[in-house]
């Protein structure tokens, strides 16, 4: 094999690509991960911070796959919280501050460290491709390396915009250049490419701030960690602060609005409802007298601060005038300033559900090209698309996870049945089957099919293996051991039943000497048999459903009888099941009818 | 979907003495068996005669017929108990067989299946998916006018109602961190209250699509201001609809369920049918009148008594090309009786029909025309195979609702523990089933009634 010639091929080493290339060498692909700059290699462009409700569950899912992202964050996390510990568990997700230098140090060197992989600084100019199929990859230096398969994790930098009031200035993140080219190649291949809007707000001189303004947050007493492979968080916890905009603020955003890009006009794509900016909450939001910002250390040495909750596209000047009036940052130092940024992405239904675009073989999209927002959705997709790249190159089927198996399969499966107009955030609410989903059993959900693809280590394959004995072990126990009547387990589904809390207690479990994971599993399992169990015809009929699969190549306009508006939703997401089918916006229950008679008609002749 | 691993079940509406009810499915001979306490299905027999326990000191005697796989009419094993026993007993035997995990078939759901498995070939299906697809939207629409919208529109306030409720529980769960309290326990649990009661009115007081779509329709026509609606608000026993003085106040065909003595029926209340429309609302209710007229199994015509000249009344009967089974004299209670003998000697000779007399006023043989409907609907009546899943039908959607008051029960109980996240998925649950009694999925509801009407031979 030539210097120049892989296997696959990364393009962009954010959260996205670190995974995928990662997951494409550990399966055995001879992979290139191509970057602008080792520096920035999953570089925190946002919020310092991994995790957060849904998207810890993602991280999880990634860590119990064999992915960087848990291990990178439990190494580099400096405040650590357990986000919603007094309601359910299957709604706790982890969520920790970042150090984003250390975080970025963490993947790289284990990147580095991964055998078959190889990274390059450079910029990636035009997709080389043969009759629809990747050949391989151009750089703007003039260089070529070939390859099979070819994944794109671009990020905000596909024609990206930044914009400071009305200041405009191409770039893909603070400081580093668009990637113009590379959008432009996309399009001459046929794939489709839209715009969106998303923001980040200023960085501070953390020794710059008056915190005695500001409320102290503290991470947990006992931190949770993010990989399975960690049993404890030992570092020290950083605090975080929290302080609120006022009436002055608003007043200054208000009479100046038409400097801002994202009411002037100047911006006219859609940003996120989840995240709006600061302009946007005062606007839509006009009878709340304050809103909340948090101050979060973006590294261990508390040089910068990250003032989460005023994202603004506002000019310079607006934008120190409001840090004056904002207690606390009344003389702080500007780092950099909050900018608002637009980049072109293409629409995922272009993606089959390996990730890889219809159109082009061996082509993978994977992260905020795809329209998603957050390193977790990113993560995710860039293994999963790695993992698929790999697998094509050896002729092995795509790893598919379905939403019933994994956060990960909500929401590739909704990226490719809905379309979107903001940046695609996952929800614990996305998941129908919430209860199964959760962030304490993403191992025993997602560790075997890691290891089945070869992901996994065998280093955590035997820490499965003993937690699994240990877990099988305590069911016995709780399943055959009765008191007042009933098993012990039948007593931990009872709602508020105190041997929850008395479990670890019991001498003959003492005796086990199970991990606080193990036991804290069992518990939670009991907890939802009973809710699952009545979830479990759902779950049958959404795997019916998924295992009917529809013909790419459908050509859905030969259907008779098929309503004109489903022909042309149905042409647009070309779906790879009828369940898929079903969740496009505007099918009904009869359309699918009628496709099932018209595949029947077609194959029995 | 319908899943063709279910053991699905139905009970033909009863003709005659005799009900049957029909099981089909991979499961259905065990499932029996295990209704007739375990009776060994497994050799072939044309009939057997079986008694089904009830109670312990109740059973009732059937006949069994067995149909094994694959030469049954849908290709699966198929069991047919015809039940010689009370609508009571059968409702029983039916609810026995829901317990041991038999799911009420869809309309059709029977005919689907016989399709899938070859039973039936592709022109059949097609037909069917023709008007699947929507391309017949007048059955869609006759449907929503026969409805009013009315179920539709209570159906779509309660999903609205808890998905408002459902969006503030998730809420709080993704967006804890936020400083907001999206809804108290005690609004959630005062909510899903009033949810519940809403659901609960809905199944004590609604009657269905498929209930309206399927049962014998009755059509009451006559000229403007002739009392047809005071007579069908007579009929019905209560106000329905607008009734006043001016000429065509009914404006579009109005139906309303009209429950008898052995059978129910639609009663449609025509609009007017003048002589010149006048704009287009009132040509687009005559048009509709006429079509419901046309549709119906028969027609009720009436005449305002105490007019002078029937000219009119005859013009239109000759203008709507039908032939109406009853003729009903109205307003007869303006009439001195003497007035009243003459007036409907007139009548008869002029229509050559006899008249039967009503005055809505003093509800005067308001009954003997209620017999008289009765009489004829059942008289018009055969088993024909689009009534065949009729009481399947109407269960599967009483059960959907019956479903979600269920959740939303236990919705409120997860609330008062504040357990969110299972709160919401029976809340989910909720609305899911809700779904199925509303328009969105009233593609879906056709589909059931036109697979019922290939029931042919069965």
């Amino acid at each position: 094999m030539k210097a120049n010639t892989f296997d696959c091929i990364v393009i962009g080493a954010g959260h996205a690509g670190a995974e995928a290339a990662h997951a494409a060498a550990r399966l055995g692909a001879k992979t290139l991960l191509l970057t602008m700059s080792r520096e920035t290699i999953a570089m925190a462009s946002c919020n310092p911070a991994i995790g957060g409700l849904g998207k810890g569950q993602i991280a999880r899912e990634i860590d119990a796959l064999g992915g960087l992202m848990g291990t990178a964050t439990d190494s580099a996390g400096i405040q650590f919280r357990l986000l919603n510990r007094s309601k359910g568990p299957a709604v706790r997700s982890p969520r920790a501050q970042i150090d984003k230098y250390k975080y970025s140090e963490f993947i790289r060197q284990s990147l580095e460290a991964t055998d078959g992989l190889t990274i390059i600084e450079a910029t990636a100019a035009e997709i080389l491709t043969e009759k629809n199929a990747v050949t391989g990859i151009r750089c703007a230096d003039g260089s070529v390396y070939n390859c099979k398969a070819l994944i794109i994790t671009a990020g905000t930098f596909l024609r990206g915009v930044m914009h400071i009031g009305s200041e405009q200035s191409a770039g893909g993140r603070l400081g580093e250049p668009a990637a113009n080219a590379l959008s432009d190649s996309l399009k001459k291949l046929g794939l489709r490419v839209e715009r969106l809007k998303t923001g980040t707000p200023a960085r501070l001189d953390a020794e710059t701030i008056d915190y005695d303004k500001t409320e102290i947050q503290l991470g947990d007493d006992e931190p949770y960690q993010f990989s399975f492979m960690n049993d404890e968080i030992t570092q020290e916890q950083i605090p975080c602060w929290t302080t609120y905009t006022n009436e002055k603020i608003h007043k200054l955003l208000r009479d100046n609005l038409r400097q801002m890009p994202l009411y002037s006009g100047q911006i006219k794509t859609t940003g996120p409802r989840y995240c709006p900016s600061i302009e946007t909450k005062i606007m839509r939001f006009a009878d709340k007298g304050r809103h909340q910002v948090f101050l979060e250390p973006e590294d261990a040495q508390r040089k910068t601060i990250y003032c989460n909750g005023i994202s603004t596209s506002a000019p310079r000047d607006i934008q120190e005038q409001m840090l004056k009036f904002l207690p606390g940052t009344e003389n702080a130092r500007i780092v950099h300033y909050a900018y608002a940024i637009e980049y072109d992405y293409c629409p995922a239904e272009q993606l089959k559900i390996s990730l890889e675009t219809k159109r082009i073989a061996g082509l993978f999209l994977a992260g905020q090209v795809n329209g998603t927002s957050g390193y977790e959705e990113a993560g995710a997709q860039g293994l999963l698309a790695g993992v698929n790249a790999a697998r094509k190159i050896f002729g092995d089927e795509p790893l598919v996870l379905g939403r019933d198996q994994a956060y990960i399969g909500v929401m590739i499966d909704d990226l490719l049945t809905r379309p979107i107009d903001e940046p695609y955030r996952m929800f614990t609410s996305r998941a129908e089957y919430r209860l199964s989903l959760r962030s304490d059993n993403a191992d025993r959900r997602l560790t075997p099919i890691g290891k089945s693809i070869g992901l996994v280590s065998d280093q955590r394959c035997r820490r499965f293996e003993i937690k699994t004995a240990q877990l099988e072990r305590l069911y016995n126990y709780l399943k055959s051991e009765r008191s007042k009547g009933k098993s012990l387990w039948q007593q931990l589904s009872q709602p508020e039943n105190p041997l929850a809390g008395q479990l670890s207690q019991l001498p003959a479990i003492k005796a086990m000497s199970l991990s606080n994971e193990v036991i804290d599993a069992a518990v939670i399992d009991a907890k939802y048999a009973g809710y699952t169990k009545k979830q479990q015809r759902m779950v049958e009929k959404f795997r019916r459903m998924e295992s009917h699969k529809l013909p790419l190549d459908l050509d859905y306009n030969e259907v008779a009888h098929l309503r004109a508006e489903a022909k042309e939703k149905l042409s647009a997401f070309t779906p790879a099941t009828l369940g898929q089918a079903g969740r496009i916006g505007g099918i009904t229950p009869a359309d699918l009818m009628v496709i099932q008679i018209h595949l029947k008609k077609k194959f029995s002749m | 979907m319908h899943n063709l691993t279910d053991t699905i079940i139905a009970v033909s509406s009863s003709a005659g003495a005799r009900t049957i009810i029909r099981v089909a499915g991979s499961d259905a001979f065990n499932t029996v068996s295990r209704l007739l306490g375990g009776i060994d299905l497994s050799k072939k027999r044309a009939a057997q005669n079986v008694s089904i326990q009830i109670e312990d000191d109740f059973c009732v005697r059937a006949i069994l017929y067995t149909f094994p796989a694959p030469a049954s009419y849908t290709g699966d094993n198929i069991c047919e108990l015809h039940c010689l026993c009370c609508n009571e007993a059968v409702e029983r035997i039916y609810q026995k067989l829901i317990d041991l995990q038999c799911v009420p078939a869809d309309g059709g759901e029977f005919t689907y299946r016989a399709y899938v498995n070859g039973k039936m070939d592709i022109s059949q299906a097609e037909a069917v998916a023709a008007i699947v697809s929507g391309s017949n939207q007048y059955q869609i629409a006759a449907a929503q006018r026969v409805l009013s919208g009315a179920i539709e529109q209570t159906v779509g306030r309660i999903s609205e109602k808890i998905l408002t409720l459902l969006s503030l529980v998730e809420a709080g769960l993704d967006f804890s961190e936020e400083d907001i309290e999206f809804v108290s326990q005690v609004q959630a649990v005062n909510e899903t209250e009033q949810i519940l009661a809403e659901i609960e009115k809905l199944l004590a007081g609604s009657i269905s699509f498929e209930q309206v779509a399927e049962a014998d329709s009755v059509a009451v026509t006559g000229t403007p201001s002739c009392g047809k609606s005071s007579l069908v608000n007579a009929s019905l026993g209560f106000e329905r609809s607008i009734v006043s003085q001016t000429d065509g106040t009914t404006r579009d065909v109005l139906g309303h369920w009209l429950k008898l003595k052995k059978c129910d029926c639609v009663l449609f209340d025509c609009a007017g049918i003048g002589q010149e429309p006048q704009g287009l609302l009132e040509q687009y209710a005559q048009t509709a009148t006429i079509e419901a007229a046309k549709n119906a199994c028969f027609v009720v015509f009436c005449v305002d008594v105490s007019k002078t000249d029937y000219k009119n009344d005859i013009e239109i009967l000759n203008f709507m090309g039908i032939t109406p089974a009853i003729f009903v004299a109205t307003k007869c209670d303006l009439l001195r009786p003497d007035e009243l003998k003459n007036k409907l000697a007139e009548l008869n000779s002029l229509f050559k029909k006899e008249f039967l007399t009503t005055s809505a006023k003093t509800g005067n043989s308001i009954e003997n025309l209620k017999q008289r409907i009765e009489q004829l609907i059942i008289s018009q009546r055969t088993v024909s195979p689009e009534s065949a899943e009729k009481i399947a039908i109407t269960k599967r959607h009483q059960q959907s609702a019956a479903t979600a008051a269920d959740n939303a029960r236990l919705a409120k109980g997860e609330l008062q523990r504040q357990s969110g996240e299972t709160a919401a998925m029976y809340l989910r649950s909720a609305a899911q089933e809700l779904s199925v009694l509303s328009s969105e999925h009233i593609d879906e509801a056709i589909l059931g009634k036109i697979f019922s009407s290939f029931c042919v031979g069965k």
